[in-house]
């Protein structure tokens, strides 16, 4: 919230900064090291004894107020004016980056609650019971939202950061820079996120995966209720959601890990949706226009060679090439199918999502009904399943008819949160993990079995065929979409919504209409991981997944089909990275983190400097030559009185 | 005589500020209506009051016979009540025709269907689009892109734009601005040649003369209110719109007589 105030951008790795001081806390305490965040550097600078308290406290704060700092002057600063779209992929790039360095620079990847409640105590209370701990950092919140609440109200500084939130020039013009102004938020913004980090990670697991969407959806929620302007309504509405969510916490301990804990988890997130729906007129950038462009969308030439070359020789790769390569093409064709659902929904139309996934899980799961419990067979069964991620999709992009931008990434994320607490954790819905999960028999067309694995064979060819017919179709389809009546009303929408509205064109019924297509195809896509692993658990469409999605949907090029490819290709445990760890040992030891590291930072490099991504890059090379020849002979334009 | 358009005491309100106050006009099909008035009288809130893209706070709009209070503003433009806007609003990332095809397409619910497998089928807008093209003169444009036009091109791409979707009424929001004397008359004959394609319209402006010289009926809006109405030649002897609107210069040839 604060560093909405300081410079117009939500950031999506306050939780990663959060995550990081805790982590350099627990390190500096007990491991005797301050971790580096740069990798190449030496790990760890190394002490001989465990750091005391206080030492230990300021020096993770301070990390993470520069840290703070540092996202602001070279990720941030930089996109100033880009579109909301690429700050929130930039953040998202911050967030891959800082959860992948943690997976890289500490071992024990959750510490436990147990090794640092005793260094606790200090700062909590002599009371060492949970509740006042909880207690005590709602305590800390409030004291926090005062202070900061009078800062910015009474001081030079506060009035300054106003003035320039409702308007930069008139702020320049009074003498003060803009820029130190956001800096100086950001790095407060961070200061605080680490103090929370620190205090508040004795309460919860510091899981890398976890850690940052605990806190950060329900605070970005409060954020958004608060209009990101009040202090003392985010508060409060923070402090509500976390009471909410620690009386379940209660609950859940009472009744046992299972039963039904998903409703009560979900719950929180379903309410700030729908509070938001509700409020979604007043919020900040409802009806403000959106100055600066999202990358173009040309419309695609499909040819028949362009379609079958490829196809062909992707289907004879899967013949000829052996098991790891086959498994790698495989990442690389279904994280393809995931990306053109992002190219349909955000590239033509401009509207983001972060709850891909949960769409690919949801028709992963509804797959293992059809086809395993109720024996409808292959073709039909993940086509309905597909149709079930669809109904989930339009309701999760009902709030885009009255939120845009960056609440709606936040917006999609609650809904990924909530399908993924309410559906993916309810053992009702999909089967006990004791059992192994949901599971997925092998589809099978007019008596052959065109699964990935059967008793002897791992690595079957023909589910590749499967595989790759079904993305070429799907991949066609999105092409064509583009070059349509609909595909010209999409574009019409995402450039102008009151100018389609004049033309004519029902804004909401498309929107609603490419989450459906979207949602739909990323169910396809579910569907296909379903079928290649076998069997479903939650972890198959983790929540992370989803960002991990629009990411690398992002750097290969959103607003294209072969963008969509290209992400397919350079996505971590795609084709390009399986290539590098063949000729080379460095990113073998990395375990995939190291992937995950270059694909946030080469993210936030395509936010910056490349909105149209790798693919967009591609394109521009290849045209740019014959473009000019083309120009030269073309005819005067007509000259035109008007 | 049935009106195409009738306002019945329309006001618009922001807070408290009444931009449009109790305003109520009349536009006969086939004809050219003119609305002047200075800047900031609520000439653009009127417009987007008539289209949809502002709630009235009272009054109603009826288009055709049929009450369009409650209609969203892409449903007024399917019932033949299309406008233009001061800022263009042109869609950049679509190529001139597209922009105009985006506007003249009406989508069934198969067709999404029909787009996936067949996206270049022959339709009945691409023949409206064409027409369109030639009666504003600007066939060449078509493979543009908006961006790489001139100003006074893309004026004549938005209006040809709110033509795509076969109007019966066009809105159009001060059409004239940026526009020198000359081009300003040579757009005001195009305007009238319009009227010959079944398309009444109401024109938005602050040139008094393109007004006064292209319409065939002329309403004066001075601070939310219709302040005058008649032909141009009655608004040209009003002593009202003169006290108010055309101001001294205007004085000369009317003022030593009162």
């Amino acid at each position: 919230m604060l560093t909405y105030r300081g410079s117009g951008v939500v950031n999506f790795a306050h939780g990663a900064i959060a995550m990081w001081s805790a982590f350099v806390f627990v390190e500096l305490r007990v491991n005797r090291a301050y971790p580096l965040p740069v990798p190449g550097l030496p790990d760890r600078i190394r002490f001989t004894e465990p750091m005391a308290f206080a030492p230990a406290f300021v020096l993770a704060l301070a990390t993470s107020g520069a840290l703070g700092f540092v996202c602001y002057v070279l990720v941030f600063r930089p996109l100033r004016t880009a579109p909301a779209l690429a700050k929130v992929v930039a953040s998202v790039g911050v967030l891959l980056a800082v959860i992948a360095l943690v997976q890289l620079r500490f071992e024990e990847t959750s510490p436990s609650i147990a090794k640092i409640l005793p260094f606790e105590p200090v700062t909590i209370a002599d009371d060492l019971t949970v509740p006042r701990d909880g207690l005590w950092l709602a305590g800390i919140a409030i004291v926090l939202a005062g202070v900061l609440w009078a800062v910015y109200r009474f001081t030079r500084f506060g009035l300054a950061t106003r003035a320039a939130s409702e308007n930069e020039k008139g702020a320049i013009i009074l003498g003060y820079s803009p820029d130190a102004l956001a800096a100086m938020n950001w790095t407060l913004a961070a200061l605080l996120a680490g103090l929370i980090g620190i205090l508040g990670s004795p309460l919860t697991q510091l899981t890398p995966a976890l850690f940052p969407f605990l806190y950060f959806v329900p605070a970005l929620g409060a954020a958004l209720l608060g209009r990101f302007t009040s202090f003392g309504v985010t508060c409060a509405t923070g402090l509500a959601i976390g009471m909410a969510q620690s009386v379940f916490l209660q609950v859940q301990n009472d009744v046992g890990w299972w039963p039904d804990i998903g409703a009560r988890e979900g719950l929180p997130f379903v309410l700030i949706v729908i509070a938001l729906v509700i409020l979604g007129k007043r919020l900040p950038t409802r009806g403000s226009l959106e100055l600066a462009h999202l990358p173009k969308a040309p419309a695609p030439r499909p040819t028949v060679v362009k379609v079958l070359v490829p196809y062909a020789l992707t289907v004879a790769a899967f013949f000829v090439l052996s098991g790891g390569w086959r498994v790698a093409l495989l990442t690389t064709l279904i994280f393809a199918v995931l990306a053109l659902s992002l190219v349909v929904l955000t590239g033509y139309v401009g509207q983001i999502s972060l709850a891909q996934m949960a769409f690919a899980g949801v028709a992963g799961f509804a797959l293992s009904r059809f086809a395993y419990r109720w024996d409808v067979p292959f073709p039909i069964a993940p086509l309905l399943a597909a149709l079930v991620a669809t109904v989930f999709g339009v309701l999760v992009g009902i709030p885009a008819l009255r939120v845009r931008g960056i609440n709606l990434a936040i917006v999609t994320l609650a809904g990924g949160v909530a399908i993924q607490e309410f559906v993916f954790k309810n053992p009702t819905y999909t089967g006990s993990i004791a059992d192994g999960g949901a599971r997925i028999p092998n589809p099978e067309l007019f008596g052959i079995d065109l699964g990935l694995s059967t008793e002897g064979d791992l690595f079957r060819p023909v589910f590749g065929v499967l595989v790759t017919t079904v993305v070429m179709l799907v991949a066609v389809a999105v092409a064509n979409l583009r070059r349509g009546t609909v595909g010209r009303q999409m574009l019409a929408v995402r450039a102008n919504e009151r100018a389609a509205a004049a033309a004519g064109i029902n804004v909401a019924a498309t929107k609603l209409l490419a989450f459906a297509i979207s949602s739909f195809v990323a169910g396809i896509g579910g569907t296909l991981i379903a079928y290649r692993f076998g069997s479903v658990s939650d972890a198959s469409y983790g929540l992370f997944a989803s960002l991990t999605v629009l990411a690398f949907a992002y750097l290969g090029g959103i607003t294209t089909v072969g963008g969509a490819l290209t992400a397919g290709a350079v996505t971590a445990g795609g084709v390009f990275f399986y290539a590098i760890q063949q000729s080379s040992d460095v990113f073998a030891l990395g375990g995939g983190n190291l992937e995950l590291f270059i694909g946030g930072v080469a993210l936030v490099v395509t936010a910056i400097l490349n909105p149209e991504g790798i693919a967009g890059v591609m394109r521009a090379g290849i045209r740019r030559p014959p473009r000019h020849r083309v120009d030269l002979p073309r005819p005067a334009p007509r000259q035109v009185a008007v | 005589m049935n009106a195409l358009l009738e306002c019945d005491e329309i006001s618009v309100a922001y807070g408290g500020v009444h931009a449009v106050d109790r305003v109520s006009l009349r536009v006969e099909p086939g004809t050219l209506v003119g609305l002047i008035g200075p800047n900031g009288v609520g000439k653009t809130s009127l417009i987007d009051a008539i289209s949809g893209f502002t709630p009235t706070a009272h009054g109603r709009v009826v288009f055709d016979g049929t009450d369009l209070s409650d209609a969203p503003p892409h449903r007024r433009a399917r019932l033949g009540l299309a406008r233009t806007f001061q800022s263009l609003e042109l869609f950049d990332d679509l190529s001139v025709r597209d922009n105009l095809l985006a506007a003249a397409e009406r989508p069934r619910w198969w067709t999404v269907f029909a787009d996936f497998v067949h996206p270049g089928r022959a339709t009945d807008s691409a023949a409206v689009v064409d027409h369109v093209f030639d009666v504003l003169g600007i066939a060449g444009l078509a493979d543009r892109s908006p961006a790489e036009i001139s100003q006074g091109q893309r004026k004549l791409v938005g209006v040809a734009r709110a033509l795509a979707g076969r109007p019966r009424l066009l809105l159009l929001d001060e059409p004239a601005s940026g526009l020198d004397t000359s081009e300003s008359r040579d757009l005001g004959t195009r305007l009238r040649g319009l009227l010959g394609e079944g398309c009444a319209m109401l024109l938005v402006d602050h040139d008094m003369g393109l007004v006064l010289d292209v319409c065939d009926m002329v309403y004066v809006l001075d601070f939310g209110q219709i302040l005058a109405a008649g032909t141009p030649a009655e608004i040209r002897g009003d002593a009202a719109v003169i006290d108010a609107y055309l101001g001294e210069q205007a004085r000369p040839t009317t003022g030593p007589e009162r």
